[in-house]
């Protein structure tokens, strides 16, 4: 055989012609199909170089660009199943089926097991689903998953929750109904018919998620982030010349107003006792909390003073 | 009963008086949204609550409008020191001036002072937290 240079047409491929090895790439005959590379050398790569077989027909290997000759195909195989499509992922260095792959962002290239994974969008795509009626759903709660297509579709906050049937949800915040008269309801849980209850605020109970550090309730206004909603999306000039103890006794209090409608909230109570301890001077906004374990909040048991008793009780 | 702390629950250090200012905030002091009139209505409505989680729920927040109440007076206080004859005049002060000088006083912006009537207390539980929506609403 000779060894000679080959000569590469316009798109780097190399003339083929019979009867010589390419010494750069080891490739005989008519298996060179670039000049210069591993890339597509239809002979496939073995630990990223090619390898020198002589067969009429192979499998492209293209897990290498022209920049990037000595990189490794991490997972280019000897040879490609027959009937599958091949083709890499755009850091060029994995090899992926059909099924593989093919979400965009972030998590692009995440093996799944079938087509019926991903294709959820934002942050949440690409989570594996069981079928194709998961995710599908908009905003936070995207990617939850569902028992079927009627379920999420819901507006506003408590999108999202699984329903059984598209008569549920509406405007009063996702609670099951009947007909579609039902809902629009103020108070949890109750069906109504048709417009039976105008005007009654619906409210959706606080519970205990994250509170501010104290500091920051303090400059805020509120424990609770939830509740931090300042007009028009600006808050106002913050000053930083409060004390600890100013801070940690506002943050009581206000986890007081919570205890009051939450009394046997633990997290809360043992929340409350550290907020106690951050606080250096005893304060009316501390007190009223026995020790031990099982002390809950008693605040709001027992009766009032305007409530009428008997002398002598 | 109450207990008062001798300090207030958010610390006010103004360094340069404003009367104008001051002729507008007392209305948050003695108007009808303002503090007295949200703790008046809390403390007021808090009898006549069903249970003890709302009374002691209305008698807190009741008594942390009424430490409002003292913050925003001490902001006019601090608003209204050393004026001089030309601060009076700017800004609309000067009525406020004739009738209680540098004082703290329950009025409103417009010079009506602090009634009862920009509050309800019904006596009904639901009627009630509605009327106190509005407020804190109004408030904001």
């Amino acid at each position: 055989m000779q060894n000679r240079y080959h000569s590469c047409d316009e798109a780097g491929y190399v003339v083929l012609s019979g009867g010589w090895n390419c010494p750069r790439c080891g490739c005989a005959n008519n298996g060179c199909d670039v000049c210069h590379g591993c890339g597509w050398n239809r002979a496939g790569c073995q630990g990223g170089v090619v390898r020198t077989q002589t067969q009429s027909t192979r499998a492209a290997c293209p897990c290498e660009t022209a920049s990037s000759r000595s990189k490794a195909c991490d997972d280019c195989p000897a040879s490609f199943p027959t009937g599958h499509s091949v083709q890499c992922c755009p850091d060029n260095t994995r090899i992926r089926r059909d099924s593989d792959c093919g979400c965009t962002g972030g998590a692009a290239y995440q093996t799944r097991a079938s087509k019926s994974d991903c294709g959820c969008t934002g942050e949440a795509a690409y989570q594996t689903r069981a079928s194709k009626s998961d995710c599908g759903c908009t905003g936070e709660a995207a990617y939850q998953t569902r028992a079927s297509k009627s379920d999420c579709g819901c507006t506003g906050e408590a999108a999202y929750q699984t329903r059984a049937s598209k008569s549920d949800c509406g405007e009063a915040a996702y609670q099951t109904r009947t007909v579609n008269s039902d809902c629009g309801c103020g108070d949890e849980g109750q069906t109504r018919k048709r417009n039976a209850r105008v005007g009654i605020v619906h409210a959706v109970k606080q519970e205990l998620t994250d509170v501010f550090e104290s500091e920051s309730a303090l400059r805020t206004g509120t424990l609770f982030p939830e509740l931090h909603k300042p007009l028009n999306g600006r808050c106002p000039a913050c000053s930083n010349c409060s004390t600890c103890d100013q801070q940690a006794a506002f943050a009581a209090w206000d986890l007081r107003l919570y205890l009051n409608t939450h009394p046997n909230d633990r997290e809360a109570l043992a929340l409350f006792r550290r907020l106690r301890a951050e606080a250096d001077e005893p304060s009316y906004a501390t007190t009223f909390l026995e020790d031990g374990c099982d002390a809950g909040w008693t605040w709001t048991e027992g009766p009032w003073p305007w409530e009428c008793r008997p002398c002598g009780e | 009963m109450f207990v008062y702390e001798k300090k207030l629950q958010y610390p006010v250090r103004i360094t340069r008086p404003d009367p104008a200012m001051a002729a507008r905030i007392i209305s948050q002091y003695g108007g009808p949204d303002g503090e007295l009139g949200a703790s008046l209505r809390y403390l007021s409505q808090r009898y006549s609550m069903p249970c003890g989680k709302l009374k002691g729920l209305l008698t807190d927040i009741g008594v942390e409008e009424l430490g409002h109440l003292e913050i925003v007076g001490a902001m006019i206080h601090q608003l209204t020191r050393n004026l001089s004859c030309d601060d009076l005049t700017k800004g609309g002060f000067d009525a406020y001036f004739v009738d209680h000088g540098a004082g703290v006083y329950p009025t409103s912006a417009a010079g009506m002072p602090y009634h009862a009537a920009g509050m309800q207390s019904k006596g009904d539980p639901i009627t009630d937290l509605h009327e106190n929506l509005a407020a804190d609403a109004a408030a904001a």
